[in-house]
């Protein structure tokens, strides 16, 4: 394995401040082309902002490049950016109100002094002239108009603010997913790495038995030169037979040479090997260390919202997960990593093996699942204190909870329930029934979405409140999860829903879903300039989509 | 000093032995000569599957960070003043 990736370069040297057009552009070497063109429309101030987020990123190496990303998306500064923008509008969006209040008193004012007027008049057998009332009617139009422009602004400032939350979270989350995901695939990097130990173990065995049977055999030459030369020396000089000692003796040293001889090339390549298994060893060490710098061990583990009740290791369902041995993290189907196992006639080499661990787990947990009593629902907590961004807690009257959540660990979307006996089942959002999903319908899968439970959720949802009247087979929420489904996570092919879309949205018709599907792979999979040109796409994936539109 | 005839059977049995050991060893670095070559294919080919995995790996890693890169600028982009 060769630490430097063609693709991750390292950035140009840190231009000096005092030349502000080389200072303003961003680390072009440390970013791709189609984020240094994003960049590119950046103010200067944050140019200048971007530039310093990546300025760490030198290395070359793929592996303390991705730490060093982690350093960049984990940035406090980036939350702060995103905060004070949000700041920044609430000021604008005040104000605005502000200015709308002002106008509807100025109007009131006016109203008020035109009523003064008219008493006064009245008093005095006098009325208010005709000049006067146009006057004050013009000025109430026009307060009123100013009130109704500031009132849209605050309104749109209010939109905006929206939106700047939904794009923070949506980085947040972003963020965590491609540590999660880049997590994996160092555990993938480390498994392939162990897979190669492995089987440099097993030429290590082989050379061993080989070391040890021909060690035998030069022993034994040396017993069989030992016993010629005795027999040699007991004999009678003149003895015609000596010379065929002589002749065995002199075969059985250069027998025993050459095992030497050969002896040594084995114990050097098994050397070799051992430095491979060393070297590849000390590689994992690495990426051990760096995995634990984007993702410690103790966040891999399942951590509940409600401090009594923990789930210690022991009471998760598979102890595999929970070390990290099966972890399974979108992990796509990388050709060459089935191609590498099929090489070696392995269907269950390192990344089945993973699937097939997260597939086990959800396959107990939904056995345990089973066997849990439904119970009845007391209330539910929409953003309860003991609840994180992205999970809904169902809590019933007997003190139990169910929670639904977008993520658990590595696990994904899925339903946690607690037990009477304080342990907690799990079960995956693939797993979950319609049923078990009802109880969560109290809140809309829009609001759902909005609350970070994610895409998959909320199509879920949205397709079980659809249910009874759901005449449009497109909504884009539903294709995007059946999608998904049809094709499964390793296939590579899942699609995201784009960011602020409503997975209730539905689309015209069977052409449109193609092209919503396939412009969402086009996306994902054509690379370089004709990203999202869907015309790039491979035929094969294409008539995937043909058929799965046909079957739906 | 014992003189031996040349029918004895100690001697006979020593040079078969010998005879049998020499076979055998002949057999050993034949084996191990083999085996030598063999596993020069074999750990190039764990070498090559090692390294075809590795880059495919990286590669991937190579687009996740590139996508989130473009995050990250939108996001700056997004909240400028």
């Amino acid at each position: 394995m060769t630490p430097t990736s063609p693709e991750i370069k390292p950035s140009q040297p840190s231009a000096p401040e005092s030349q502000p057009s080389i200072s303003e552009r961003p680390p072009k070497g440390a970013v791709d082309e189609t984020t240094f063109e994003a960049a590119g429309q950046m103010k200067p101030e944050s140019k200048k902002f971007f530039r310093s987020l990546f300025d760490r990123i030198k290395s070359s190496d793929v592996v303390q490049n991705i730490t060093d990303r982690y350093q960049v998306w984990r940035n406090e500064r980036l939350a702060q950016r995103g905060q004070g923008a949000i700041d920044r509008a609430n000021g604008q969006q005040q104000c605005e109100q502000e200015r709308a209040a002002a106008a509807q008193k100025a109007s009131e004012r006016s109203q008020a002094d035109l009523k003064r007027l008219e008493e006064i008049m009245s008093k005095m057998g006098k009325k208010v002239s005709e000049e006067d009332y146009v006057k004050v009617a013009a000025e109430t139009i026009k307060h009123g108009e100013t009130q109704l422009g500031h009132q849209a602004r605050a309104q749109q400032i209010s939109g905006q603010i929206e939106d700047l939350r939904l794009i923070q979270t949506s980085f947040t989350e972003q963020a965590e997913q491609a540590n999660g995901r880049l997590d994996g695939r160092l555990e993938a990097k480390m498994n392939i790495n162990n897979k190669s130990i492995e089987e440099y173990g097993q030429r290590e065995a082989r050379l061993d038995l080989q070391i040890a049977s021909n060690e035998a055999g030069r022993e034994k030459n040396a017993q069989r030169e030992i016993e010629l030369e005795s027999l040699l020396e007991t004999l009678d000089r003149s003895g015609a037979i000596r010379p065929g000692i002589k002749r065995a003796i002199q075969e059985v040293r250069r027998e025993r040479a050459r095992l030497e001889e050969v002896q040594d090339l084995l114990v050097q390549k098994r050397d070799s090997i051992k430095a491979k298994m060393f070297k590849l060893e000390n590689k994992n060490n690495n990426l051990s260390a760096k995995r634990e710098q984007i993702l410690p061990t103790k966040q891999r583990r399942p951590v509940m919202s409600n401090p009594a009740k923990q789930v210690s290791p022991e009471e998760v369902v598979n102890p595999a997960w929970v070390a990290g041995e099966g972890a399974s993290r979108d992990q796509t189907d990388y050709e060459a990593i089935l191609d590498y196992e099929a090489s070696r006639g392995n269907t269950e080499g390192s990344e089945p093996e993973q699937a097939s661990a997260t597939d086990r787990q959800s396959s107990e947990l939904s056995e345990s699942k089973a066997e849990t009593i439904r119970p009845e629902i007391d209330r539910v907590e929409l953003m309860p204190s003991t609840a994180r961004r992205g999970e809904i807690i169902i809590t019933t009257a007997d003190g139990r909870t169910r929670k639904l959540t977008h993520k658990y660990s590595d696990l994904g979307p899925c339903m946690i329930e607690s037990n009477l006996d304080g342990s907690f089942t799990v079960k995956l959002l693939d797993k979950l029934t319609d049923e078990d999903l009802k109880p969560f319908g109290a809140v809309s899968s829009k609001r759902l979405k909005l609350m970070g439970l994610g895409v998959e959720i909320a199509a879920r949802m949205a397709a079980i409140e659809g249910a009874d009247d759901q005449d449009n087979k497109f909504l884009i929420g539903n294709l995007t999860f059946d999608w998904n489904k049809m094709v499964g996570k390793k296939s590579g092919l899942q699609i995201e829903l784009p960011r602020r879309t409503d997975p209730t949205m539905s689309l015209e018709n069977g052409s449109s879903a193609k092209e919503y599907i396939l412009k969402a792979l086009a996306k994902k999979l054509v690379p370089g300039a004709d990203k999202g040109n869907i015309t790039k796409l491979n035929k094969k994936i294409v008539a995937m989509v043909d058929r799965f539109l046909k079957s739906q | 000093m014992k003189n031996i005839t040349p029918n004895n059977t100690t001697v006979q049995d020593a040079l078969s032995r010998a005879t049998a050991t020499i076979k055998r060893s002949e057999e050993a670095v034949e084996k191990s000569n083999q085996l030598l070559v063999q596993l020069k294919t074999e750990l190039k080919k764990i070498d090559e599957d090692n390294q075809r995995a590795q880059d495919a790996v990286d590669k991937d890693i190579v687009r996740i960070v590139q996508d989130m890169d473009e995050e990250t600028a939108n996001f700056v982009l997004a909240t400028e003043e």
